[in-house]
């Protein structure tokens, strides 16, 4: 077993990935006559609408040629995603046969930089070593390509949830129909979840391999310089959080605009009426969102991870803002100065708040729902 | 103290399990609220859980290197 060629381990991959991408090596060499015989006419049918899938297929198949040429794990991977995609999207799904490839292939990219025919003839294996080191590599492989197989499931199942929820959703209400059945979403969906497990798995595998074989060294070497130890959950984190904030922030920005600044302003200039109309004022609510979002989203990590000492100075002035705008109110509805100041309206704010927040979204969703028609997620 | 410092990679991996459950019924939730159209209450809860699944993240690799650097001491030093 010790003589094991080395051109076993440059054959081997390439042998593997030609037997899984096969249909898409197949494509390459039945579309290269077109191809050069017209590249001009060729590239023109690629580049309209119908042309899109085969355009896919091309670039697949020049993927999978080079994979096949290079051995590359991530080559095999980059072709064997963009399959899934094109792929999945004409319902299909990959053979399970291509994880067992891309098993194949690492192991020997693996080994490839190291091994030289012939080194395996100087060791002297027990068969116990043997059997100890076969049951090993099986069960790490095994694992891994259950968890793969595991997390496939369910996001598969998942996104047939989603689904259902939204051909189900459709009576009641369009909005969320249209968001849950849409392919592109569904598609951010899965990206999420990759990422997700990904991100999951990498740490769980880390620490376990930690806990079996601890080693002091590496561990002060980490603990000593924190950012190696840091497992944040960047991407949806971010976005979401931006989103949650400035879907609060966007009606009072609303609000203002329209209470107080509107009837100074259309004093002074009467054409301002004209952003009173409806498709203005649905207009300007998409602006502040979009506006309140990209101010927040710069912000947001100053305010939110500074000091607790400025976190706290924020919290308590929002709060003093609030009773203020309280005891104005009640100062504009009549009362006098005193009573204003030791009990303010607070209930006319909230309903106040309220109101414009109900307004607003009112006239957010109009347009979102427009919108997701206009697409033609929604009918 | 060793006694402690024996125990403390338990406790933070403990804790870790218990922010990842966490995480998971959170996740659940917003899956819920999704349902009912609920569609901020959904994204909040998502959120939250991703919070807690990075914190529950970096509680379970801080435990093993705390135990590699405990385990690892009375091997002997380097590995």
């Amino acid at each position: 077993m010790s003589r094991i060629p080395r051109i076993v381990l440059e054959v081997l991959p390439r042998l593997t990935a030609a037997i899984v991408l096969w249909e898409n090596i197949d494509l390459l060499l039945r579309l290269l006559p077109r191809v050069v015989g017209g590249p001009i006419e060729f590239l023109a049918a690629l580049a309209s609408l119908e042309g899109l899938p085969t355009a896919i297929g091309l670039a697949s198949s020049v993927l999978a040629a080079l994979t096949v040429a290079t051995a590359s794990p991530m080559l095999y991977a980059v072709t064997l995603s963009i399959l899934a995609v094109a792929k999945g999207a004409a319902g299909y799904a990959v053979s399970p046969a291509s994880i067992f490839g891309m098993l194949v292939i690492l192991f020997s990219d693996t080994l490839r930089p190291v091994y030289r025919t012939g080194q395996g003839a100087s060791l002297r294996l027990g068969y116990r070593d043997l059997i100890k080191g076969v049951v090993g590599a099986a069960a790490v492989l095994g694992m891994v390509i259950l968890v793969a197989v595991g997390a496939g499931l369910y996001v598969g199942r998942f996104i047939d949830y989603m689904v259902s929820a939204g051909t189900r959703a459709v009576s009641k209400n369009l909005v969320l129909a249209g968001l849950l059945m849409n392919p592109v979403v569904r598609l951010i969906v899965v990206l999420v979840f990759t990422l997700l497990f990904y991100k999951l798995l990498t740490h769980a595998f880390d620490s376990a391999a930690l806990f079996a074989f601890p080693s002091r060294r590496l561990s002060i070497q980490v603990l000593r310089d924190r950012s190696g130890i840091d497992a944040s959950i960047e991407i949806p984190l971010n976005t979401l959080r931006g989103m949650i904030i400035a879907m609060a922030v966007a009606p009072l920005l609303y609000a203002s605009i329209y209470r107080v600044v509107m009837p100074l302003a259309t004093q002074l200039m009467p054409q301002l009426g004209l952003l009173t109309t409806f498709v203005a004022r649905v207009a300007i609510t998409f602006l502040l969102f979009t506006v309140a979002y990209t101010v927040v989203s710069r912000f947001i990590n100053r305010f939110l991870e500074g000091s607790p000492e400025s976190v706290l100075g924020i919290a308590v002035g929002v709060a003093v803002f609030v009773y203020a705008c309280a005891v104005l109110r009640s100062v504009w509805l009549g009362a006098p100065l005193v009573r204003a100041l030791t009990s303010p309206d607070l209930e006319g704010l909230g309903s106040d708040a309220v109101d414009s927040y109900v307004k607003f979204y009112a006239l957010f969703f109009y347009l979102v729902e427009l919108l997701l028609r206009l697409v033609g997620a929604a009918p | 103290m060793s006694r402690l410092a024996a125990v403390k990679p338990f406790i933070y991996l403990g804790v870790s399990v218990a922010l990842i459950v966490l995480a998971t019924m959170f996740f659940m939730w917003s899956v819920g609220y999704l349902e009912r159209a609920m569609i901020a209450t959904g994204l909040l809860s998502a959120l939250i859980g991703f919070s807690l699944l990075s914190g529950g993240l970096y509680a379970l690799r801080v435990s093993a290197y705390v135990y590699g650097a405990e385990k690892g001491a009375e091997e002997g030093g380097e590995a």
